[in-house]
């Protein structure tokens, strides 16, 4: 299977290194997508089918919490994985993301090793069978 | 705040973020020198249980070379925004390591986006606490924080 991704970050240097370290893991990676903010995520998830969201927690216009509580209200998106990419180390703030149904979250600075354990922890081992570094 | 604890959390805090983001090792100093050039500032506000500015300071040069490192490609091939850019993750990443070290886990600060600016002169921001890093290579960054 060939995952599209779609990264949420507002600092594009952090989008361009997630996806340099995905090309690193052993992963079938189909699209990388990339959205600036909450809102410019929501455009997206609108008209694209997405296996996965990378999503960070504080950007401007939309925040991600608001993001994934969106997404949790509705039917087409309740169910989607979204592992949380933050520098935000709040306890209280991971238990609220959690509530909403994220699936993993990972602190920056984001490392191969960090990234790969959170994708195995939401799609399951099979999703390391694939990709240019198997 | 006791700040030599402050002080102390600047250092780890920045410190651990260079060298898990960028694999590069920096070491506080008491007797940092001059910054070469022009200078890069980015900060940030923070609020919620704590309220206040954090700050991160650097060369241009500086800050390019960190876009590389953080973005695993050749000297010269940073842009100037990807240096702004590094710069304000750095922070922001740094930042929140500090929060959890001097905070705690169980405090909720909540961090608004950084801004950078070019100083053309060396216009130290007013910050209560600050460190100096110098890298291995002999580049320094301050880092501060304002309550």
């Amino acid at each position: 299977m060939a995952y599209r991704i779609l990264i949420v970050d507002d600092s594009p240097i952090i989008r361009k290194m997630i996806v340099r370290i995905l090309g690193m893991l052993p992963m079938d990676i189909g699209e990388c997508l990339e959205a600036g903010d909450g809102q410019e995520a929501l455009d997206v998830l609108a008209t694209e089918w997405i296996d996965l969201m990378l999503c960070d927690v504080n950007m401007p216009r939309v925040s991600g919490e608001d993001v994934v509580r969106i997404l949790s209200e509705r039917d087409a998106t309740k169910d989607l994985p979204v592992i949380i990419v933050t520098s935000d180390r709040s306890a209280a703030r991971e238990e609220r993301l959690m509530a909403y149904g994220v699936r993993n979250y990972v602190h920056k600075p984001v490392t191969p090793e960090s990234l790969q354990q959170a994708l195995v922890a939401t799609l399951g081992r099979e999703c390391m069978q694939g990709g240019r570094a198997a | 705040m006791n700040p030599r604890a402050c002080e102390e959390a600047l250092a780890m805090s920045l410190g651990k973020v260079l060298d898990e983001a960028a694999f590069i090792f920096g070491e506080p100093t008491e007797e940092a020198p001059p910054f070469e050039g022009d200078v890069l500032e980015t900060s940030l506000d923070f609020y919620g249980d704590a309220e206040g500015q954090m700050m991160l300071r650097t060369s241009v040069e500086t800050a390019r070379s960190l876009a590389e490192a953080l973005l695993g490609v050749g000297p010269g091939e940073a842009s100037p925004e990807d240096a702004a850019a590094a710069l304000q993750e750095l922070l922001n990443i740094a930042a929140g390591v500090f929060m959890e070290e001097y905070y705690g886990v169980s405090s909720l600060v909540h961090l608004r986006p950084p801004t950078a600016a070019v100083c053309a002169d060396m216009q130290v921001a007013a910050s209560n606490h600050n460190v100096s890093l110098l890298t291995d290579e002999a580049a320094r960054l301050d880092f501060g924080v304002r309550l």
